[in-house]
């Protein structure tokens, strides 16, 4: 059958569409991009100012300092087994002056709770925990080391999911401020006071900070700490690299710069815990329940008229992870673009509301527009523009200026978040890995973006049906240790 | 810009403040402030500031304000504070609870010996069985029973 005859009966549809949407879209993608580029320049700004002011930040008498508030480490596990002994060994090794592990056995069916006890020779306590949040289910026991003076707690409970976990371990918490980790996450051992120190500058008003979570795979890993940073050898992680690097690092930099941060990631977030407490805790119910906690924080500050900030510390502290296969890609994909969605429509009321400041009028509106809508906009370009030109509707130049547009300046956008980043952090020593990272910014645009922006969209869908929240499951490949050996 | 300065004023131990600092836990308009100054008194007060500390642990003030006090209590150390703390255990504020059977380990054999004394099956038993054994632990005696 000819190609052409398949294609007639769309021609009607095609150019209507084209007409309505060819400026649009041009408009849309260039606006997106120069937002990018804006957030890029903002956050530029900012890691000139951090790295002038680094010198003279203390840090070395923060680590002796009785100014310093106490941090309790949050870690939900479930069937973590493998890897939680060397992850709270390294927790309880970080540089800070007082800090605290509470680790909450989500009802792991594997010996997760039985290798703490033996590493850490826990004994059991009749210690109550307090129900300043709301929780779902029954606390089994609470641990502790026999020694009386590792700073350590485990709780017992029976499985009710991460978030409710979370919720648990805010109860348990005895510090005033409580950082969220993922039982996965790598620490770097000034990752307490990176994070802490806006707390510490300016304790009053500080009410949330989020620190940079940075793709792990290919590192090489000792004893649940990073010793080598280098790009993975597979193109799908290294691509992630890139995207963490301009959207997390970058993006996260430029919002905070405006005061205007509203997502703070779940894998490594600091709070004052009498806020969490105010808000009752994370939302059980919530897919995304990082971004709707940083929601409810602002929304709470901002409707009893408090002075607050919510800040993100753009120095590396923490290391991830990221998905090496396209299942588990889709499955995070679809999950987080869902969670945005739920949580966008839930705060719908913010949007373009004044009494919310930058966060209603800006970061709100542009999520809505930029991220949410994003991938739809973006498939829609990717099917009508080639549709188009195959029905002869489309002529080159426009074609090309698409291109240009939509992938060129976003290949510019992310070149420039490279630059500003090797400038400031200089984390990769090697050309070699420079090298990879700069292709897999190309690379980004040949097949991944459009592939994630369609498991976004079918994100978006499932949360438009309400359909059952599916977590998927998170299959890691471990990293290099310094032997060869896997942790 | 008063939170900040009660909260400097205890970090950096400045005695000297404490008259101060039990005016605003007494009058401070912001509960926030109170708190802080609560807490900062714990670090530079002594006998003279148990009362005061005692008093706003009563039911009707604030949450914070209760558990602040209470842990400013244990912080000063004084035997006085003992019989204030020992009510606190049966609180149904469990963290002000927990807060204060803490607070009676810091008092030293006064606060243990009260500890000790809770009957068990009692509502505030639980605060002071779980405040004991973390002590005993810390003490090298070793996991209760």
């Amino acid at each position: 059958m000819n190609v052409d005859a398949v294609l007639e009966p769309t021609r009607g549809v095609v150019t209507w569409l084209l007409h309505a949407f060819e400026v649009p879209v041009l408009v849309y993608f260039l606006v997106i991009n120069t937002s990018y580029l804006l957030l890029i320049l903002m956050a530029a700004g900012g890691f000139v100012a951090h790295l002038r002011r680094l010198e003279h930040a203390g840090r070395e008498e923060t680590v002796s300092s009785q100014l310093a508030p106490g941090v309790s480490l949050l870690v939900p596990a479930y069937n973590e087994a493998a890897g939680i002994v060397p992850s709270v060994q390294a927790m309880l090794a970080l540089r800070y002056p007082r800090h605290e592990i509470v680790v909450i056995d989500d009802g792991s069916t594997d010996d997760t709770f039985e290798r703490l006890r033996e590493a850490f020779d826990l004994v059991r306590v009749d210690r109550e925990l307090p129900r300043d949040v709301p929780v779902k289910v029954r606390v089994i026991d609470v641990w502790v080391p026999r020694d009386g003076r590792t700073r350590l707690v485990a709780v017992r409970k029976e499985n009710s999911g991460k978030t409710d976990a979370l919720n648990v371990s805010i109860n348990a918490a005895s510090e005033p401020l409580v950082a969220m980790v993922d039982a996965d996450s790598l620490l770097d051992p000034d990752a307490l006071l990176t994070v802490a120190k806006p707390f510490a500058d300016d304790p009053i008003r500080t009410v949330a900070t989020g620190g940079v979570v940075r793709a792990a795979n290919g590192c090489t890993v000792v004893a649940g700490r990073i010793v080598e940073i280098r790009t993975p050898r597979q193109w799908l992680p290294r691509v992630q690299i890139v995207e963490y690097l301009r959207a997390f690092l970058l993006g996260r930099t430029g919002w905070s710069r405006m005061g205007a941060l509203i997502l703070i990631s779940g894998a490594f977030g600091l709070f004052r815990r009498d806020v969490l407490v105010e808000v009752q805790g994370l939302d059980t119910d919530s897919i995304g329940e990082d971004f709707e906690l940083v929601m409810r924080i602002h929304r709470h500050m901002r409707r009893a008229r408090r002075d607050y900030r919510v800040e993100f510390v753009s120095e590396p502290v923490s290391w991830t992870e990221v998905p090496a296969n396209l299942k588990v890609l889709r499955s995070q994909r679809r999950r987080w673009h869902r969670g945005l969605w739920e949580v966008l429509w839930k705060y719908r009321g913010m949007v373009l509301n004044p009494r919310y400041g930058r966060i209603g009028m800006i970061a709100l509106p542009w999520y809505w527009v930029f991220e949410l809508m994003a991938p739809a906009l973006e498939l829609a370009g990717v099917i009508l523009v080639p549709l188009g030109l195959a029905l002869g509707l489309v002529n080159i130049r426009f074609a090309l200026m698409f291109v240009l547009v939509a992938y060129g300046y976003a290949i510019v956008v992310t070149l420039a978040a490279m630059a500003v980043e090797e400038l400031s952090f200089h984390k990769y020593p090697r050309w070699r890995d420079l090298g990879a990272t700069l292709l897999a910014s190309v690379a980004e645009n040949l097949g991944y973006r459009q592939l994630t922006a369609w498991w976004r969209v079918e994100g978006w869908w499932a949360g438009l049906r309400r359909g059952t929240h599916v977590w998927g499951t998170m299959t890691r490949q471990g990293f290099a240790g310094a032997d060869g050996g896997e942790r | 810009m008063r939170n900040a300065a009660a909260l400097v004023s205890g970090h950096g131990t400045f005695v000297s403040s404490a008259p101060r600092l039990r005016e605003l836990v007494d009058a401070d308009p912001d509960p926030e402030v109170r708190a802080t100054a609560a807490a900062a008194l714990g670090c530079v007060g002594g006998a003279d500031d148990v009362p005061t500390l005692a008093r706003h642990t009563a039911v009707g003030e604030p949450v914070e304000l209760r558990r602040t006090c209470a842990a400013a209590l244990g912080e000063v150390g004084h035997p006085l504070a003992a019989d204030t703390l020992t009510g606190l255990l049966a609180d149904p504020d469990r963290r002000l609870a927990q807060i204060a059977a803490d607070a009676l380990v810091q008092l030293g054999p006064t606060g243990i010996a009260q500890l000790t004394g809770v009957p068990d099956g009692t509502p505030a038993a639980p605060a002071a069985r779980g405040a004991l054994q973390l002590a005993r632990l810390r003490a090298g005696e070793g996991a209760l029973a």
